[in-house]
């Protein structure tokens, strides 16, 4: 219907999932949000996105294994995905890039860091 | 089946003192014997002797009632006291020697000799007996308390040793951080009770150690997802352009806050973590002039709203190995403190320099100083000055212990120097890469307290 960028969310704090939504969407991001990690996979798999803002701990599928579903299905396979983590171990950082992950976020974040870091790899859509 | 150590033990003590009591008894009888026969002994060779010389006596005298005579009776008298036998036929010899009959009384006094002769010989004999019999029960009772003795120790050793040593090497695993180390509940009634204390012990300190992680992974995911929201909303909020003046205001002073409190939870956390010999440094090479330019951009706000001058003084310095989040919140945390302490109008310079073998940085306040008191303990972790206090300067006193174990990680130095009324200057090194030496990825935090400044 549109040509925006579509960028799938995914966080189990609805305030949060808001957040990433408002940020992006006022930068012409097109966003689907998504509470888990399974409803997130279910979304890509009916219109696979551009990009995806993960979390990392999510009720039924965190984001590591979310990476690992999208990097294994050939429509989201090579697409960027940034993890957002409110953990501060470098372990969690190592784990998110070996799932698969492009980079990570530390939260709390900043929506203006968010916009700048999809803007990086998806290019700005107000920009052309 | 209930074996008990100190039942054994009593038992196998009680069997050695009942040994070695047989053996002193044996003895001393012996010893008795032995001091009987003597005396005996003595008796008979003084009771020869005088009969003897009385022999003599009579033999050399022409008449035979004389002293000489009358005074070796006597002495014989006395000698034989005691033995009525030998009195009787003391008391021929007498009569002989009233009688003038002195060759009969030679003959009486050789049969005293005679007999006490027997005497001498039985009681010697029995005084030998009895030695050799104390030799021989000496000698089985010393044997045999030495075996039972060394039997003893070996047991001691394996029901007691064995266990402590088994124990001990748990001990030191656990300490070295395996909390999974378990001992063998095993052997005697106490080393087992000792064991299975002790694996209680390690059981309840691993649990512990679970529900502690639990309990930072909760604090760390629980405050920072509600703070994600105020600091991120309120962003959205402040970018509108519509704002009135005063709504702006306030609402940079709820974000100044929620920032505070989000750097209070962070602090605790690295200081858990520190305590749990978790905390690992991400090293890389570090360009200290960029990180300090970027804390000091960031105070930037808080200065101009303090209206405190924030300079930064520095010059190019070659990369120094580190982990640029940690060195970069060691100077956030310096400019804070002395945005603390810097009256409205003063200046906080941080300054960057090329020093011998590494690069320094110092962060100068000209602030109201720190009592000579305070200097020494500011490094420890929670101390708050009574300056502090007083002035109800805002903090929990950590900021300066995470400097310090920061700056102990990178191998460097921290130092205070501060005159009252004049300012304060925190100095810090981190010293440059050796050439040769390999760049290990994470070096584990040391934790040491107290430490002198």
């Amino acid at each position: 219907m549109s040509d925006k960028p579509l960028i799938l969310a995914a966080d189990d704090d609805p305030d949060i999932l808001t957040l990433i939504r408002l940020a992006l969407e006022r930068a012409g991001f097109e966003i689907m949000g998504a509470p888990d990690g399974r409803a997130a996979l279910e979304l890509a798999r009916e219109r696979p996105p551009a990009m995806a803002v993960l979390d990392l701990s999510m009720p039924h599928m965190n984001g590591l294994e979310l990476t690992a579903a999208l990097r294994a299905d050939e429509a989201t396979a090579t697409i960027p995905i940034v993890i957002l983590t409110a953990a501060v171990q470098s372990s969690d950082i190592e784990a998110a890039r070996v799932a698969g992950a492009d980079a990570h976020i530390k939260k709390p974040f900043s929506p203006r860091d968010l916009r700048g870091r999809v803007i990086e790899f998806l290019g700005d859509p107000a920009g052309d | 089946m209930n074996r008990n150590l100190i039942t054994r033990l009593g038992l196998a003590g009680g069997i050695v003192a009942a040994g070695v009591a047989m053996v002193f008894l044996v003895m001393i009888v012996a010893i008795r014997d032995q001091r009987d026969a003597t005396s005996d002994l003595r008796q008979a060779q003084e009771v020869v002797a005088t009969a003897s010389i009385l022999q003599t006596r009579l033999a050399d005298q022409a008449t035979l009632s004389s002293a000489p005579i009358d005074s070796g009776l006597k002495a014989l008298r006395e000698a034989l006291a005691g033995e009525p036998d030998q009195l009787a036929r003391t008391a021929v010899v007498e009569n002989a020697i009233a009688d003038g009959d002195a060759s009969r009384a030679v003959d009486a006094l050789s049969s005293i000799v005679l007999v006490q002769s027997q005497h001498s010989r039985q009681s010697r004999e029995k005084a030998d007996d009895s030695a050799n019999r104390a030799v021989v029960l000496g000698v089985i009772g010393l044997i045999g308390s030495t075996l039972l003795i060394a039997g003893m120790t070996i047991y001691l050793a394996n029901a007691i040793v064995v266990p402590l040593r088994r124990t001990t090497r748990a001990a030191r695993r656990i300490a070295e951080g395996d909390l999974s180390s378990r001992v063998k509940e095993e052997g005697d009634a106490e080393p087992r009770e000792l064991a299975r204390a002790f694996n209680q012990m390690a059981a309840n300190l691993q649990e512990s150690e679970r529900q502690k992680d639990e309990f930072f992974a909760l604090v760390s995911h629980e405050l920072r997802t509600p703070l994600t929201s105020i600091i991120g909303y309120l962003e959205l909020v402040l970018d509108a352009e519509d704002l009135s003046e005063d709504d702006r205001r306030f609402l940079e002073i709820v974000e100044r806050n929620a920032r505070r409190l989000l750097r209070l939870v962070g602090d605790m956390l690295f200081i858990a973590q520190v305590e749990a010999g978790r905390l690992t440094l991400e090293r890389g090479p570090v360009d200290l002039l960029k990180v300090a330019r970027e804390s000091v951009d960031a105070a930037q706000p808080a200065a101009q709203r303090d209206m405190v001058t924030l300079r930064l003084e520095g010059e190019p310095v070659a990369p120094v190995e580190g982990d640029v989040d940690r060195l970069g919140q060691t100077i956030d945390n310096l400019v804070s403190n002395a945005l603390k302490f810097t009256p409205e109008g003063r200046e906080i310079v941080v300054h960057v320099r090329d020093a011998d073998h590494g690069v320094e940085i110092s962060v100068s306040d000209q602030g109201a100083g720190i009592p000579a008191d305070d200097l020494g303990h500011l490094f420890e972790r929670f101390y708050r000055s009574a300056q502090e206090s007083r002035r109800a300067v805002p903090g929990v006193g950590l900021g300066l212990s995470i400097v310090k174990t920061i700056v102990d990680a990178h191998h460097g130095v921290v130092w205070i120097t501060s005159e009252e009324g004049e300012g304060t200057t925190v100095t810090f090194t981190v010293p440059y890469p050796a050439t040769s030496s390999p760049s290990d990825e994470s070096a584990r935090l040391p934790m040491r307290q107290n430490d002198a400044v």
